[in-house]
Protein backbone atom coordinates (compact mmCIF):
# COMPACT_ATOMS: atom_id res chain seq x y z
CA UNK A 1 0.00 0.00 0.00
CA UNK A 2 1.19 3.52 -0.76
CA UNK A 3 1.99 6.01 1.92
CA UNK A 4 -0.39 8.96 2.00
CA UNK A 5 1.10 11.00 4.80
CA UNK A 6 4.69 11.06 5.99
CA UNK A 7 5.33 13.23 9.00
CA UNK A 8 8.99 13.21 9.97
CA UNK A 9 10.37 14.78 13.12
CA UNK A 10 7.99 17.71 12.88
CA UNK A 11 8.56 20.41 15.48
CA UNK A 12 6.86 23.73 15.82
CA UNK A 13 8.24 26.62 17.78
CA UNK A 14 6.27 29.76 18.48
CA UNK A 15 7.91 32.98 19.48
CA UNK A 16 5.98 34.37 22.36
CA UNK A 17 7.12 37.91 21.97
CA UNK A 18 6.51 39.98 25.00
CA UNK A 19 6.00 43.06 22.88
CA UNK A 20 5.72 42.46 19.19
CA UNK A 21 5.32 45.58 17.13
CA UNK A 22 1.68 45.45 16.12
CA UNK A 23 1.59 48.75 14.34
CA UNK A 24 3.82 50.78 12.10
CA UNK A 25 3.89 53.38 14.88
CA UNK A 26 5.43 50.92 17.30
CA UNK A 27 7.80 49.79 14.60
CA UNK A 28 8.98 53.35 14.03
CA UNK A 29 9.27 53.82 17.77
CA UNK A 30 11.57 50.79 17.90
CA UNK A 31 13.80 52.41 15.37
CA UNK A 32 14.50 55.39 17.59
CA UNK A 33 17.98 54.78 18.98
CA UNK A 34 18.64 54.98 22.72
CA UNK A 35 14.96 54.96 23.45
CA UNK A 36 13.90 54.18 26.96
CA UNK A 37 12.83 50.70 27.92
CA UNK A 38 14.10 47.24 27.34
CA UNK A 39 14.70 45.36 24.13
CA UNK A 40 11.90 43.13 22.98
CA UNK A 41 12.12 39.84 24.79
CA UNK A 42 11.13 36.67 23.05
CA UNK A 43 10.29 33.42 24.65
CA UNK A 44 10.37 30.32 22.49
CA UNK A 45 7.52 27.92 23.03
CA UNK A 46 7.59 24.48 21.51
CA UNK A 47 4.03 23.49 20.60
CA UNK A 48 5.27 20.32 18.93
CA UNK A 49 8.47 18.42 19.36
CA UNK A 50 9.73 15.70 17.08
CA UNK A 51 6.40 14.25 15.97
CA UNK A 52 6.70 11.44 13.45
CA UNK A 53 4.13 9.13 11.95
CA UNK A 54 3.14 7.58 8.69
CA UNK A 55 -0.24 6.86 7.22
CA UNK A 56 -1.02 4.68 4.24
CA UNK A 57 -3.92 5.14 1.86
CA UNK A 58 -7.08 3.59 3.22
CA UNK A 59 -5.86 3.70 6.80
CA UNK A 60 -7.06 5.79 9.68
CA UNK A 61 -5.27 7.52 12.52
CA UNK A 62 -6.88 8.82 15.67
CA UNK A 63 -5.16 11.67 17.49
CA UNK A 64 -5.81 12.16 21.18
CA UNK A 65 -4.45 14.42 23.87
CA UNK A 66 -5.61 16.95 26.41
CA UNK A 67 -6.44 20.53 25.57
CA UNK A 68 -3.27 22.42 24.76
CA UNK A 69 -1.39 19.25 23.94
CA UNK A 70 -0.56 20.43 20.44
CA UNK A 71 -3.27 18.64 18.47
CA UNK A 72 -4.54 21.78 16.79
CA UNK A 73 -1.03 22.87 15.87
CA UNK A 74 -0.42 19.46 14.33
CA UNK A 75 -3.65 19.75 12.36
CA UNK A 76 -2.68 23.21 11.13
CA UNK A 77 0.61 21.82 9.90
CA UNK A 78 -1.16 18.89 8.26
CA UNK A 79 -3.58 21.20 6.46
CA UNK A 80 -0.57 23.33 5.44
CA UNK A 81 -1.99 26.45 6.99
CA UNK A 82 1.14 26.55 9.15
CA UNK A 83 4.73 25.63 8.43
CA UNK A 84 6.77 23.35 10.66
CA UNK A 85 9.85 24.90 12.27
CA UNK A 86 11.76 21.67 11.85
CA UNK A 87 11.13 18.37 10.16
CA UNK A 88 9.23 17.67 7.01
CA UNK A 89 5.78 16.67 5.99
CA UNK A 90 4.56 15.13 2.76
CA UNK A 91 0.90 14.75 1.90
CA UNK A 92 0.39 12.77 -1.28
CA UNK A 93 -3.05 13.51 -2.58
CA UNK A 94 -5.92 15.91 -2.28
CA UNK A 95 -6.51 16.97 1.30
CA UNK A 96 -9.91 17.87 2.61
CA UNK A 97 -10.40 19.06 6.13
CA UNK A 98 -13.11 19.80 8.61
CA UNK A 99 -11.27 21.84 11.17
CA UNK A 100 -13.24 24.50 12.93
CA UNK A 101 -16.95 24.75 13.00
CA UNK A 102 -17.96 26.80 10.01
CA UNK A 103 -14.38 27.55 9.05
CA UNK A 104 -14.50 28.92 5.56
CA UNK A 105 -18.20 29.65 5.69
CA UNK A 106 -19.29 33.17 5.06
CA UNK A 107 -22.21 34.02 7.35
CA UNK A 108 -24.01 36.29 4.88
CA UNK A 109 -24.05 33.72 2.13
CA UNK A 110 -26.47 30.91 1.67
CA UNK A 111 -25.56 27.29 2.17
CA UNK A 112 -25.43 26.78 -1.57
CA UNK A 113 -23.11 29.75 -2.16
CA UNK A 114 -20.86 28.53 0.60
CA UNK A 115 -20.70 25.08 -0.97
CA UNK A 116 -19.33 26.67 -4.13
CA UNK A 117 -16.78 28.73 -2.27
CA UNK A 118 -15.61 25.89 -0.06
CA UNK A 119 -15.40 23.32 -2.81
CA UNK A 120 -13.39 25.71 -4.96
CA UNK A 121 -10.88 26.08 -2.13
CA UNK A 122 -10.57 22.32 -2.35
CA UNK A 123 -9.81 22.70 -6.03
CA UNK A 124 -13.11 21.75 -7.70
CA UNK A 125 -14.46 23.42 -10.80
CA UNK A 126 -17.94 24.90 -11.02
CA UNK A 127 -19.31 22.02 -13.01
CA UNK A 128 -17.93 19.43 -10.61
CA UNK A 129 -19.44 21.30 -7.69
CA UNK A 130 -22.83 21.61 -9.38
CA UNK A 131 -22.84 17.84 -9.85
CA UNK A 132 -22.21 17.29 -6.15
CA UNK A 133 -24.83 19.69 -4.79
CA UNK A 134 -27.68 17.14 -4.57
CA UNK A 135 -25.44 14.69 -2.72
CA UNK A 136 -24.28 17.39 -0.28
CA UNK A 137 -27.80 18.69 0.34
CA UNK A 138 -29.13 15.20 0.91
CA UNK A 139 -26.38 14.18 3.29
CA UNK A 140 -26.56 17.38 5.32
CA UNK A 141 -30.39 17.14 5.47
CA UNK A 142 -30.64 20.84 4.67
CA UNK A 143 -33.12 20.61 1.76
CA UNK A 144 -35.29 23.43 3.15
CA UNK A 145 -32.44 25.68 4.26
CA UNK A 146 -29.85 25.41 1.53
CA UNK A 147 -30.78 28.85 0.20
CA UNK A 148 -30.82 30.45 3.65
CA UNK A 149 -27.79 32.47 4.82
CA UNK A 150 -25.49 30.36 6.92
CA UNK A 151 -25.66 32.85 9.81
CA UNK A 152 -29.15 31.59 10.58
CA UNK A 153 -27.96 27.99 10.81
CA UNK A 154 -27.72 26.19 14.12
CA UNK A 155 -24.30 24.84 15.05
CA UNK A 156 -25.52 21.37 14.16
CA UNK A 157 -26.62 22.49 10.71
CA UNK A 158 -23.28 24.19 10.26
CA UNK A 159 -21.40 21.03 11.14
CA UNK A 160 -23.59 18.94 8.86
CA UNK A 161 -22.98 21.17 5.89
CA UNK A 162 -19.26 21.38 6.62
CA UNK A 163 -18.97 17.65 6.90
CA UNK A 164 -21.00 17.02 3.76
CA UNK A 165 -18.82 19.38 1.73
CA UNK A 166 -15.54 18.05 3.12
CA UNK A 167 -16.39 14.44 2.32
CA UNK A 168 -18.13 14.90 -1.00
CA UNK A 169 -15.19 16.52 -2.78
CA UNK A 170 -13.54 13.11 -3.13
CA UNK A 171 -10.47 13.79 -1.05
CA UNK A 172 -7.58 11.37 -0.83
CA UNK A 173 -6.78 12.44 2.70
CA UNK A 174 -9.51 13.56 5.09
CA UNK A 175 -8.75 15.47 8.27
CA UNK A 176 -11.54 15.77 10.82
CA UNK A 177 -11.34 17.73 14.05
CA UNK A 178 -13.72 17.40 16.99
CA UNK A 179 -16.37 19.36 15.12
CA UNK A 180 -18.48 16.23 14.97
CA UNK A 181 -19.16 16.54 18.66
CA UNK A 182 -21.79 19.22 18.03
CA UNK A 183 -24.09 17.05 15.95
CA UNK A 184 -26.69 14.85 17.59
CA UNK A 185 -26.00 11.18 18.11
CA UNK A 186 -27.78 10.11 14.95
CA UNK A 187 -25.74 12.48 12.83
CA UNK A 188 -22.49 11.55 14.54
CA UNK A 189 -23.19 7.94 13.70
CA UNK A 190 -23.99 8.84 10.12
CA UNK A 191 -20.72 10.77 9.86
CA UNK A 192 -18.71 7.92 11.29
CA UNK A 193 -20.30 5.56 8.79
CA UNK A 194 -19.47 7.95 5.97
CA UNK A 195 -15.90 8.24 7.17
CA UNK A 196 -15.51 4.49 7.29
CA UNK A 197 -17.10 4.04 3.90
CA UNK A 198 -14.82 6.52 2.15
CA UNK A 199 -11.93 4.89 3.98
CA UNK A 200 -12.96 1.65 2.29
CA UNK A 201 -12.49 3.45 -1.00
CA UNK A 202 -8.86 4.13 -0.11
CA UNK A 203 -9.08 7.51 1.59
CA UNK A 204 -6.77 8.13 4.52
CA UNK A 205 -8.46 9.44 7.63
CA UNK A 206 -6.96 11.63 10.35
CA UNK A 207 -9.39 12.10 13.20
CA UNK A 208 -8.94 14.20 16.30
CA UNK A 209 -11.39 13.28 19.00
CA UNK A 210 -12.03 13.08 22.69
CA UNK A 211 -14.35 10.16 22.05
CA UNK A 212 -11.87 7.54 23.18
CA UNK A 213 -14.09 4.59 22.38
CA UNK A 214 -14.42 5.72 18.77
CA UNK A 215 -10.66 5.96 18.48
CA UNK A 216 -10.06 2.63 20.17
CA UNK A 217 -12.64 0.69 18.20
CA UNK A 218 -12.74 2.27 14.77
CA UNK A 219 -9.26 3.60 14.01
CA UNK A 220 -6.32 1.60 12.68
CA UNK A 221 -3.71 3.58 14.59
CA UNK A 222 -3.67 6.10 17.36
CA UNK A 223 -1.32 8.91 18.31
CA UNK A 224 -1.32 10.39 21.78
CA UNK A 225 0.29 13.78 22.17
CA UNK A 226 0.96 15.62 25.41
CA UNK A 227 2.93 18.85 25.80
CA UNK A 228 3.76 18.69 22.12
CA UNK A 229 5.46 15.33 22.41
CA UNK A 230 4.32 11.93 21.27
CA UNK A 231 3.50 9.86 24.31
CA UNK A 232 2.46 6.78 22.47
CA UNK A 233 1.86 5.76 18.88
CA UNK A 234 0.52 2.50 17.57
CA UNK A 235 -2.35 0.16 18.23
CA UNK A 236 -5.40 2.27 19.19
CA UNK A 237 -6.59 -0.05 21.95
CA UNK A 238 -3.23 0.13 23.71
CA UNK A 239 -2.77 3.86 23.19
CA UNK A 240 -6.22 4.62 24.59
CA UNK A 241 -5.57 2.30 27.51
CA UNK A 242 -2.34 4.10 28.34
CA UNK A 243 -4.09 7.48 27.96
CA UNK A 244 -6.85 6.42 30.32
CA UNK A 245 -4.35 5.13 32.85
CA UNK A 246 -2.48 8.44 32.79
CA UNK A 247 -5.73 10.34 33.03
CA UNK A 248 -6.79 8.36 36.11
CA UNK A 249 -3.44 9.09 37.70
CA UNK A 250 -3.70 12.75 36.76
CA UNK A 251 -7.08 13.01 38.41
CA UNK A 252 -5.75 11.64 41.67
CA UNK A 253 -3.01 14.26 41.76
CA UNK A 254 -5.57 16.98 41.10
CA UNK A 255 -7.72 15.65 43.90
CA UNK A 256 -4.71 15.59 46.16
CA UNK A 257 -3.90 19.19 45.27
CA UNK A 258 -7.46 20.19 45.91
CA UNK A 259 -7.44 18.53 49.30
CA UNK A 260 -4.26 20.39 50.18
CA UNK A 261 -5.79 23.72 49.18
CA UNK A 262 -8.93 23.03 51.13
CA UNK A 263 -6.90 22.03 54.13
CA UNK A 264 -4.87 25.23 54.01
CA UNK A 265 -8.08 27.25 53.68
CA UNK A 266 -9.52 25.72 56.76
CA UNK A 267 -6.50 26.64 58.79
CA UNK B 1 -0.78 12.53 -8.09
CA UNK B 2 0.17 15.86 -6.68
CA UNK B 3 2.76 15.68 -3.95
CA UNK B 4 2.48 18.61 -1.64
CA UNK B 5 5.76 19.11 0.12
CA UNK B 6 6.00 21.43 3.04
CA UNK B 7 9.26 22.87 4.17
CA UNK B 8 11.09 22.34 0.90
CA UNK B 9 12.75 25.17 -0.88
CA UNK B 10 11.04 26.82 -3.80
CA UNK B 11 12.71 27.00 -7.17
CA UNK B 12 13.57 30.37 -8.64
CA UNK B 13 10.71 30.07 -11.10
CA UNK B 14 8.15 29.38 -8.40
CA UNK B 15 9.36 32.40 -6.56
CA UNK B 16 8.76 34.80 -9.42
CA UNK B 17 5.80 33.32 -11.27
CA UNK B 18 2.49 32.70 -9.61
CA UNK B 19 1.97 29.62 -11.78
CA UNK B 20 -0.22 28.12 -9.11
CA UNK B 21 -2.55 31.04 -9.85
CA UNK B 22 -3.70 29.25 -12.96
CA UNK B 23 -4.80 26.25 -10.92
CA UNK B 24 -6.79 28.53 -8.67
CA UNK B 25 -8.60 30.58 -11.26
CA UNK B 26 -11.88 29.08 -10.12
CA UNK B 27 -11.26 30.12 -6.53
CA UNK B 28 -10.24 33.61 -7.57
CA UNK B 29 -13.43 33.92 -9.58
CA UNK B 30 -15.59 32.74 -6.68
CA UNK B 31 -13.84 35.02 -4.21
CA UNK B 32 -14.13 38.02 -6.50
CA UNK B 33 -17.83 37.45 -7.07
CA UNK B 34 -18.33 36.93 -3.36
CA UNK B 35 -16.44 40.14 -2.67
CA UNK B 36 -18.72 42.15 -4.95
CA UNK B 37 -21.82 40.43 -3.60
CA UNK B 38 -20.97 40.91 0.09
CA UNK B 39 -20.44 44.55 -0.53
CA UNK B 40 -23.90 45.04 -1.90
CA UNK B 41 -25.93 42.17 -0.54
CA UNK B 42 -27.58 43.93 2.34
CA UNK B 43 -27.57 47.41 0.95
CA UNK B 44 -30.54 49.28 -0.40
CA UNK B 45 -28.94 50.60 -3.56
CA UNK B 46 -26.69 47.62 -4.18
CA UNK B 47 -24.33 47.98 -7.09
CA UNK B 48 -25.51 51.52 -7.72
CA UNK B 49 -23.12 52.61 -5.00
CA UNK B 50 -20.24 51.97 -7.40
CA UNK B 51 -21.83 54.58 -9.63
CA UNK B 52 -23.01 57.04 -7.00
CA UNK B 53 -19.61 57.45 -5.38
CA UNK B 54 -17.63 58.60 -8.43
CA UNK B 55 -20.60 60.63 -9.67
CA UNK B 56 -20.90 62.66 -6.50
CA UNK B 57 -17.12 63.05 -6.32
CA UNK B 58 -17.02 64.25 -9.93
CA UNK B 59 -19.83 66.73 -9.34
CA UNK B 60 -18.38 68.22 -6.18
CA UNK B 61 -14.85 68.41 -7.61
CA UNK B 62 -16.05 69.97 -10.81
CA UNK B 63 -17.93 72.57 -8.77
CA UNK B 64 -14.86 73.32 -6.65
CA UNK B 65 -12.29 73.31 -9.42
CA UNK B 66 -14.28 74.70 -12.29
CA UNK B 67 -16.55 77.21 -10.61
CA UNK B 68 -14.27 78.32 -7.79
CA UNK B 69 -10.72 77.81 -9.05
CA UNK B 70 -11.64 78.19 -12.73
CA UNK B 71 -9.86 75.09 -13.90
CA UNK B 72 -10.47 74.27 -17.51
CA UNK B 73 -9.99 71.28 -19.66
CA UNK B 74 -11.06 72.79 -22.95
CA UNK B 75 -12.44 71.61 -25.24
CA UNK B 76 -13.71 68.81 -23.01
CA UNK B 77 -16.35 69.69 -20.38
CA UNK B 78 -14.65 69.55 -16.99
CA UNK B 79 -17.14 67.09 -15.48
CA UNK B 80 -16.44 64.56 -18.21
CA UNK B 81 -12.71 65.16 -17.91
CA UNK B 82 -12.84 64.63 -14.16
CA UNK B 83 -15.10 61.62 -14.26
CA UNK B 84 -12.84 59.86 -16.73
CA UNK B 85 -9.82 60.50 -14.52
CA UNK B 86 -11.68 59.34 -11.45
CA UNK B 87 -13.00 56.19 -13.11
CA UNK B 88 -9.48 54.97 -13.86
CA UNK B 89 -8.04 56.23 -10.60
CA UNK B 90 -10.81 54.64 -8.53
CA UNK B 91 -10.02 51.24 -9.93
CA UNK B 92 -6.46 51.52 -8.64
CA UNK B 93 -7.48 53.22 -5.41
CA UNK B 94 -10.28 50.82 -4.50
CA UNK B 95 -8.30 47.81 -5.68
CA UNK B 96 -5.38 48.59 -3.38
CA UNK B 97 -7.68 49.66 -0.57
CA UNK B 98 -9.83 46.54 -0.50
CA UNK B 99 -6.90 44.20 -1.16
CA UNK B 100 -5.06 45.59 1.85
CA UNK B 101 -7.52 43.96 4.22
CA UNK B 102 -8.14 40.94 1.99
CA UNK B 103 -5.88 38.61 3.96
CA UNK B 104 -6.77 39.86 7.43
CA UNK B 105 -10.47 39.97 6.55
CA UNK B 106 -10.55 36.35 5.46
CA UNK B 107 -9.10 34.80 8.60
CA UNK B 108 -11.86 32.19 8.60
CA UNK B 109 -10.77 31.00 5.16
CA UNK B 110 -7.11 30.89 6.13
CA UNK B 111 -7.92 28.60 9.01
CA UNK B 112 -9.52 26.07 6.75
CA UNK B 113 -7.07 24.72 4.27
CA UNK B 114 -4.01 25.58 2.34
CA UNK B 115 -4.46 27.50 -0.85
CA UNK B 116 -1.98 29.99 -2.23
CA UNK B 117 -2.74 33.12 -0.23
CA UNK B 118 -1.89 35.35 -3.20
CA UNK B 119 -5.34 34.37 -4.40
CA UNK B 120 -6.91 36.73 -1.84
CA UNK B 121 -5.43 40.09 -2.91
CA UNK B 122 -5.69 38.98 -6.54
CA UNK B 123 -9.41 38.33 -6.15
CA UNK B 124 -9.90 41.62 -4.30
CA UNK B 125 -8.32 43.58 -7.14
CA UNK B 126 -10.26 41.70 -9.81
CA UNK B 127 -13.49 42.30 -7.92
CA UNK B 128 -12.89 46.03 -8.32
CA UNK B 129 -12.56 45.43 -12.04
CA UNK B 130 -16.24 44.51 -12.00
CA UNK B 131 -17.04 47.84 -10.32
CA UNK B 132 -14.81 49.54 -12.86
CA UNK B 133 -16.83 48.07 -15.73
CA UNK B 134 -19.98 49.70 -14.31
CA UNK B 135 -18.13 52.97 -13.90
CA UNK B 136 -17.05 52.82 -17.52
CA UNK B 137 -20.65 52.49 -18.63
CA UNK B 138 -21.57 55.63 -16.70
CA UNK B 139 -18.59 57.42 -18.21
CA UNK B 140 -19.82 56.56 -21.69
CA UNK B 141 -23.24 57.88 -20.76
CA UNK B 142 -21.62 61.19 -19.80
CA UNK B 143 -19.72 61.27 -23.07
CA UNK B 144 -23.07 60.95 -24.83
CA UNK B 145 -24.82 63.51 -22.59
CA UNK B 146 -22.18 66.20 -23.13
CA UNK B 147 -21.72 65.19 -26.76
CA UNK B 148 -18.00 64.64 -26.34
CA UNK B 149 -16.63 62.77 -29.34
CA UNK B 150 -15.24 59.42 -28.23
CA UNK B 151 -12.29 57.95 -30.10
CA UNK B 152 -13.32 54.35 -30.51
CA UNK B 153 -9.91 53.24 -31.75
CA UNK B 154 -8.40 54.86 -28.67
CA UNK B 155 -11.05 53.25 -26.51
CA UNK B 156 -9.97 49.82 -27.73
CA UNK B 157 -6.31 50.69 -27.22
CA UNK B 158 -7.03 51.34 -23.54
CA UNK B 159 -7.27 47.57 -22.98
CA UNK B 160 -3.50 46.86 -22.88
CA UNK B 161 -2.91 49.87 -20.61
CA UNK B 162 -5.71 48.71 -18.36
CA UNK B 163 -4.08 45.29 -18.20
CA UNK B 164 -0.87 47.01 -17.16
CA UNK B 165 -2.84 48.88 -14.52
CA UNK B 166 -4.34 45.62 -13.20
CA UNK B 167 -0.88 44.05 -12.87
CA UNK B 168 0.53 47.14 -11.19
CA UNK B 169 -2.41 47.32 -8.78
CA UNK B 170 -1.86 43.67 -7.87
CA UNK B 171 1.81 44.29 -7.21
CA UNK B 172 0.99 47.09 -4.78
CA UNK B 173 -1.84 45.00 -3.31
CA UNK B 174 0.52 42.09 -2.58
CA UNK B 175 2.76 44.42 -0.60
CA UNK B 176 0.04 46.17 1.37
CA UNK B 177 -2.03 43.04 2.10
CA UNK B 178 0.98 41.12 3.40
CA UNK B 179 2.24 44.00 5.50
CA UNK B 180 -1.25 44.56 6.88
CA UNK B 181 -1.11 41.12 8.46
CA UNK B 182 1.95 42.16 10.44
CA UNK B 183 1.03 45.78 11.03
CA UNK B 184 -2.66 46.52 11.12
CA UNK B 185 -2.31 50.25 10.68
CA UNK B 186 -1.17 49.58 7.14
CA UNK B 187 -4.81 50.05 6.17
CA UNK B 188 -4.81 53.52 7.75
CA UNK B 189 -1.52 54.42 6.19
CA UNK B 190 -2.55 53.26 2.74
CA UNK B 191 -5.58 55.56 2.76
CA UNK B 192 -3.31 58.50 3.39
CA UNK B 193 -0.73 57.42 0.81
CA UNK B 194 -3.42 56.93 -1.81
CA UNK B 195 -4.75 60.41 -1.21
CA UNK B 196 -1.30 61.97 -1.72
CA UNK B 197 -0.77 59.72 -4.72
CA UNK B 198 -4.01 60.89 -6.31
CA UNK B 199 -3.01 64.55 -6.16
CA UNK B 200 0.40 63.61 -7.57
CA UNK B 201 -1.32 62.00 -10.54
CA UNK B 202 -3.08 63.74 -13.42
CA UNK B 203 -6.52 62.68 -12.23
CA UNK B 204 -8.14 66.09 -11.83
CA UNK B 205 -5.86 68.17 -13.99
CA UNK B 206 -4.14 67.88 -17.31
CA UNK B 207 -0.39 67.20 -17.08
CA UNK B 208 0.29 70.22 -19.31
CA UNK B 209 -1.33 72.54 -16.77
CA UNK B 210 1.05 71.35 -14.05
CA UNK B 211 4.39 73.12 -13.49
CA UNK B 212 7.24 71.59 -15.46
CA UNK B 213 9.04 70.30 -12.34
CA UNK B 214 5.96 68.42 -11.26
CA UNK B 215 5.72 66.78 -14.65
CA UNK B 216 8.94 64.97 -13.82
CA UNK B 217 7.05 63.21 -11.06
CA UNK B 218 5.16 61.33 -13.72
CA UNK B 219 8.34 59.54 -14.66
CA UNK B 220 8.35 57.80 -11.34
CA UNK B 221 4.58 57.68 -11.02
CA UNK B 222 3.50 54.78 -13.21
CA UNK B 223 -0.18 55.01 -12.27
CA UNK B 224 -0.17 58.69 -13.21
CA UNK B 225 1.38 57.86 -16.57
CA UNK B 226 -1.21 55.17 -17.17
CA UNK B 227 -4.18 57.37 -16.27
CA UNK B 228 -2.80 60.16 -18.41
CA UNK B 229 -2.42 57.78 -21.37
CA UNK B 230 -5.88 56.31 -20.82
CA UNK B 231 -7.47 59.76 -20.83
CA UNK B 232 -5.47 60.82 -23.89
CA UNK B 233 -6.74 57.78 -25.73
CA UNK B 234 -10.34 58.53 -24.80
CA UNK B 235 -10.22 62.17 -25.87
CA UNK B 236 -7.70 62.29 -28.68
CA UNK B 237 -7.11 58.69 -29.68
CA UNK B 238 -3.35 58.87 -29.16
CA UNK B 239 -0.89 58.88 -26.28
CA UNK B 240 0.83 62.23 -25.77
CA UNK B 241 3.80 60.93 -23.80
CA UNK B 242 4.58 57.34 -24.81
CA UNK B 243 7.92 57.55 -23.01
CA UNK B 244 6.22 57.83 -19.62
CA UNK B 245 4.29 54.72 -20.49
CA UNK B 246 7.45 52.71 -21.13
CA UNK B 247 8.68 53.74 -17.71
CA UNK B 248 5.34 52.56 -16.34
CA UNK B 249 5.80 49.15 -17.97
CA UNK B 250 9.18 48.84 -16.32
CA UNK B 251 7.79 49.90 -12.96
CA UNK B 252 4.90 47.49 -13.25
CA UNK B 253 7.15 44.48 -13.70
CA UNK B 254 9.40 45.61 -10.88
CA UNK B 255 6.56 46.24 -8.46
CA UNK B 256 4.77 43.01 -9.35
CA UNK B 257 7.87 40.86 -8.93
CA UNK B 258 8.91 42.60 -5.72
CA UNK B 259 5.36 42.48 -4.35
CA UNK B 260 4.99 38.79 -5.03
CA UNK B 261 8.36 38.08 -3.49
CA UNK B 262 7.55 40.01 -0.35
CA UNK B 263 4.14 38.35 -0.09
CA UNK B 264 5.62 34.86 -0.37
CA UNK B 265 8.19 35.74 2.20
CA UNK B 266 5.63 36.89 4.77
CA UNK B 267 3.06 34.20 3.86
CA UNK B 268 4.43 31.50 6.25
CA UNK B 269 3.84 33.89 9.15
CA UNK B 270 0.17 34.51 8.39
CA UNK B 271 -1.22 31.62 10.42
CA UNK B 272 0.99 32.42 13.37
CA UNK B 273 0.33 36.13 13.59
CA UNK B 274 -3.40 36.03 13.00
Amino acid sequence: MDTAVTCEHVSKRFQLKKDRADSVGQLLYRMIPFRRGQRATTEPFWALRDVSFELKFGESLGIIGHNGAGKSTLLKILTRTMYPTQGSLAMRGKVSALIELGAGFHPDFTGRENIYLNASILGLTRREIAGKIPEIVEFSELEDFIDTPVKYYSSGMNARLGFAVATSVRPEILIVDEVLAVGDEGFQKKCMEKILSIKQEGVSILLVSHALNTIANLMDHALWIEHGEVQRYGDPQEVVKAYRAAEAQGETTIEADLRKVLASDRR
Amino acid sequence: MAVAQVGERLTVLERVLPHDLLRWVELIRNLAVRDVETRYKHSLLGLYWTLINPLVTALIFSFVFQDIFHATSKPIPYVVFLLSGLTFWNFFNNGVYSATSSVTGNAQLLAKLYFPRVVLPTAAVLARLIDFAFGLVILLVFFALYRVPLHWAGFILIAPILLLQVVFTMGIAFITSALNVLYRDMSQLIGLLLMVWMYMSPVMFHPSSAPAELRLVFYINPIGAMISAEKDLLFTGQVTHPLYLWFAVLWTFLVYAAGLRLFKRIEPLFAEVM
